[in-house]
């Protein structure tokens, strides 16, 4: 991956590791501060609702106070023993209880039978003994009680709060028990109160409610003696809205600073990678021979920079360096070549000196004479062979010099090897063998890598001489190599010529140049291969050469 | 506030000899709403404020007997005699408690336009009686009616000599009795007090499947006197027989029996749930079903309630129900409110043998079916219209049904 994709990534890593860790880290500690006071609001509504509770007994406790006192009360404690009992006793509880906002009154006599009832006037004459029983607590105690009403639905019980009150009439005594029902009024009064949903159960059931269930409700319950709950539901919509509206801004903020993120991890990472790029390129032009190479025009700053200005320091010096070990070399090539040339010319002049001093010595011995044409003859004859020789000499190091550039194109390098090889014929003891391996493709020169085929077809020949022998010319693939091979039946390499066979003017061969495996070596070169030498192993003897070429792609 | 005025123009009769007195008679009436169909106006003080506008056949013209099965009435009104077979025809053909009053109507036709030929089935004695039933009421055509306003146009064979107009205030109790302490209303309609026949009589209906054992438990705990005294307002008096005792000599016999309230059964293992259906038009039928509630809770059956519209408790009646709570006017004669009581119980048969006897002899078998309780009608009580009048008002009398002749009343001077 590429140095500016890891840095930007890098960033946006970092961005989102903020948004993963902090966001659910940031809403949580907001979801508990806000569940807080939200707690706190609704233990604030509780305690209003448990003064409207007080306030309510308290209400009850002084209509039933009044009501005691009252003389219409106290009529009806007089008239109460009448048969029948005049209207204004069976009706009295209805009369009293309306005004002094009563949901409950039973007038009750003695023995506990109703007198009149209020909110049941059906009961008149029938026992109620659950009001009754309140009677016979402490004096003005507002307790909780079932109180049976008329619905719709039969006689069902609803739960009240209420308190008794005696009246005398002579030795007579009228209970009055009265309060208020725990009904839809007082639910909606306490939802108005609170906002919350009031839910009034008794028995089991849901008697009566008021409010709409709030979303997320937070529930508390008030408990009613044992024979009812008020159940509150508040709402929680707050917290949730709350909550929702951070997470909204901290996802956008979030989904911002992921954007800014990968933004800014881009610009970064181009800027941080340019020079590196440039460096990276600056390098790899080196290494494919490219001297001198600078960087510039890149931005940078500290340490980027000290480094681009070391990185091109350090190619001047290395170009300059390159430059004096290339020019130092060139010298050395060339005062190596002059001496191989030096030697090589050289060699021949002694025998046209000797021959043309003999030459001079027998024409100074006397006229011509048929000995002095025998020597002349030879003498001309060593000469003439001696220039042939300085002239092959001459041809072969300007070849070595003016080697062209190898055109390369798709070559089948069997097919090639057989039209060279169909030129050659047996003679004076020389055998030629080809053992080719049809179909191998290369991208070659066809006439350079003719030329490498002809040399070492050359050099086998050299190599075995007068005693004759068998010259082995095979192909064959290796993978993604082709390997052109040629073996002869000669003496073999020495070892010590091994390792520089294939420099210039080395040669084992008495007439040798030793420019034809150089020129086979440069070739090989030039075609992106190489050439190798070996022994034919014993017991039998004789030199093999390979050119090693990569096999063309694509078949 | 409703006010229904009632604009009555001068007439040119004279009564007694006495010239008219004119004015505009104030009544109060303590009463919810007004139903405009005769067959659903039949509380007492529906039915008279319904005649107001609306007059049944026997007072529409003279009947006569031409043939022992044939009624004659001849309009003397301008009521038309297609109108009185239209609406006879109609009472036929309606289910309702007062079907059966027409039942032995064959055939009405308009022989003329002021005549009518009623064919009877049998010689029905107090068919001419049973005419006068408020729900056959007809609409005569001289009444024109605006928005708010029902005008009476003259028409000299109404007995109307005296008013100029009534007035009829809609109220509640407490305000009658305001207005007629302040002299605003001369009458009250809805009194707590008054003389005339009580023939509102209230029943309560079940299911025949209920059997016996409910029959003994609500005649063991429904205590009709002291129902009728503390949840039924007065004028009232407690129903024990089917229907109520009459002023003829043998009708008062009804008066004199009473039914043995049965020993108070054991309450049932199992509670069942029986649903009351009453008339949300009768503050009594609300009081008596909680009162139902309270007695008959302890002993296994768990009333629920469903209030109805008269007319919706009506279509009720003809089908099936658990209890039904209903109200119905029944006429002075015993035979032909033994007919409706019967109908109630749908036992309509129960009567097609007395066609034949005499007069006498079929009063006194009524009389004597009358007294005999059915298993699935239980009447509670009944009620009259108790009407009160300040001094000025004068000459204010009753119809056989107990419902007060406004028309009559001529206001004196102060």
């Amino acid at each position: 991956m590429r140095l500016r994709w890891t840095i930007a990534l890098a960033f946006i890593a970092l961005a989102m590791l903020q948004v993963v860790v902090v966001v659910p880290l940031a809403l949580r500690n907001l979801s508990r501060l806000l569940a807080a006071q939200q707690e706190a609001r609704v233990d604030q509504m509780m305690i209003a609702v448990e003064a409207e509770s007080a306030r309510l007994r308290e209400d009850v406790r002084a209509a039933m106070d009044e009501l005691g006192q009252s003389q219409a009360l106290e009529d009806v404690a007089r008239d109460a023993a009448k048969v029948p009992a005049p209207p204004h006793v069976t009706t009295a509880a209805a009369t009293l209880m309306r005004p002094r906002n009563l949901d409950v009154l039973a007038l009750l006599d003695e023995e506990g039978r109703t007198l009149s009832s209020g909110h049941l006037p059906a009961r008149l004459g029938e026992p109620d003994d659950p009001l009754f029983a309140v009677t016979r607590l402490a004096p003005k105690q507002v307790v909780p009680r079932e109180v049976e009403l008329s619905s719709s639905s039969g006689l069902v019980q609803a739960p009240a709060i209420v308190t008794a009150r005696a009246v005398d009439w002579g030795d007579r005594r009228v209970w009055a028990v009265g309060g208020v029902l725990l009904d839809e009024a007082r639910a909606t009064s306490l939802s108005k109160l609170t906002g919350a949903r009031v839910e009034v159960h008794s028995g089991g059931r849901m008697i009566t409610s008021s409010g709409e269930l709030p979303k997320a409700p937070i529930r508390r319950s008030i408990d009613v003696g044992t024979i009812a709950e008020i159940r509150l539901f508040f709402s929680g919509a707050d917290l949730i809205a709350t909550r929702t509206e951070v997470l909204r801004a901290f996802i956008v903020l979030a989904g911002l600073g992921f954007l800014l993120a990968i933004v800014a991890g881009f610009i970064i990472s181009r800027r941080v990678t340019r020079p590196v790029e440039a460096l990276t390129e600056a390098a790899r032009q080196i290494a494919q021979g490219t001297p001198g190479v600078q960087v510039s025009g890149v931005p940078a700053s500290g340490e980027l920079k000290t480094l681009i200005t070391t990185f091109n320091r350090m190619t001047d010096d290395l170009k300059s360096a390159t430059d004096r070990l290339v020019a130092s070399e060139r010298i050395a090539a060339w005062q190596e070549v002059a001496r191989r040339l030096a030697h090589e010319i050289k060699n021949p002049l002694t025998p046209i000196r000797m021959s043309l001093e003999t030459l001079l010595a027998a024409s100074q011995r006397g006229p011509v004479d048929e000995r002095f044409m025998g020597i002349f003859k030879e003498s001309a004859h060593a000469v003439l062979e001696e220039v042939d020789r300085l002239k092959r000499i001459v041809d072969e190091f300007s070849q070595f010099a003016r080697l062209p550039r190898p055109s390369l194109a798709p070559l089948n390098l069997s097919e090639a090897v057989q039209q060279v090889m169909s030129l050659y014929s047996p003679h004076d003891g020389l055998r030629y063998v080809a053992e080719l391996e049809p179909g191998l493709m290369v991208m070659g020169d066809r006439d350079q890598l003719t030329q490498v085929l002809v040399n070492l077809v050359k050099n086998a020949e050299e190599a075995m001489g007068s005693t004759g022998g068998a010259v082995t010319v095979k192909t064959l693939g290796a993978g993604a190599q082709i390997v052109l091979e040629v073996a002869d039946s000669g003496p073999g390499i020495p070892p010590d010529l091994k390792d520089r066979i294939f420099e210039p003017y080395v040669t084992s061969k008495p007439q040798g140049t030793g420019l034809g495996l150089a020129i086979a070596m440069r070739i090989a070169q030039e075609h992106d291969g190489r050439m190798e030498v070996g022994n034919v192993p014993p017991p039998q003897t004789g030199a093999v050469f390979r050119l090693v070429l990569p096999r063309m792609s694509g078949r | 506030m409703k006010w229904l005025c009632l604009v009555l123009t001068p007439s040119l009769a004279f009564a007694g000899g006495r010239a008219r007195a004119g004015g505009m008679l104030e009544a109060a009436a303590v009463v919810k709403s007004a139903h405009g169909d005769p067959l659903l106006a039949d509380t007492p003080l529906e039915a008279t404020l319904l005649q107001l506008t609306k007059l049944p056949p026997c007072k529409l013209g003279e009947l006569s007997r031409p043939a022992p099965r044939t009624v004659r009435l001849v309009l003397k009104t301008a009521t038309k005699a297609s109108e009185v077979v239209t609406t006879l025809l109609r009472v036929r053909d309606t289910p309702s408690p007062y079907r059966v009053l027409l039942a032995p109507l064959k055939s009405a036709t308009a022989t003329s336009p002021i005549t009518v030929e009623m064919e009877l089935d049998g010689l029905a004695p107090d068919f001419e009686q049973v005419l006068c039933h408020p729900s056959l009421a007809v609409t005569p055509s001289f009444f024109a009616s605006t928005a708010e306003r029902l005008v009476a146009n003259a028409d000299p064979a109404l007995p109307r000599p005296w008013l100029d107009g009534i007035t009829i205030r809609a109220t509640d109790a407490r305000t009658a009795d305001r207005l007629i302490a302040q002299r605003k209303a001369q009458v009250l309609l809805g009194a707590d007090s008054g003389d005339g026949p009580l023939l509102y009589a209230t029943y309560l209906i079940a299911d025949p499947k209920l059997g016996p054992a409910f029959a003994q438990a609500l005649e063991a705990t429904i205590d009709r006197p002291g129902l009728t005294r503390f949840f039924v307002r007065p004028p009232a008096r407690p129903l024990s027989t089917l229907v109520p005792p009459s002023s003829d000599p043998l009708g008062k016999k009804l008066g004199e029996v009473s039914w043995a309230a049965p020993s108070k059964p054991t309450a049932l293992a199992t509670p069942i749930e029986l649903t009351l259906l009453y008339d949300t038009a009768v503050d009594e039928h609300r009081a008596v079903a909680e009162r139902l509630q309270v007695k008959l809770g302890p002993l296994g059956y768990r009333l629920k309630l469903e209030a109805l519209q008269r007319r919706q408790l009506r279509e009720r009646l003809t089908g099936t129900f658990d209890l039904l709570l209903t109200g119905v006017l029944m006429p002075p004669q015993p035979a032909p409110a033994l007919a409706i009581a019967l109908s109630l119980a749908k036992e309509n048969g129960r009567l097609s043998d007395l066609d034949g006897l005499s007069d006498s002899a079929r009063t006194e078998a009524v009389v004597e079916r009358a007294s005999k309780p059915v298993p699935n009608l239980f009447p509670l009580f009944v009620q009259g219209l108790g009407v009160s009048a300040s001094r000025e008002v004068q000459h204010l009398s009753r119809d056989a049904y107990g419902l007060p002749r406004l028309d009559d009343v001529f206001l004196a001077p102060e």
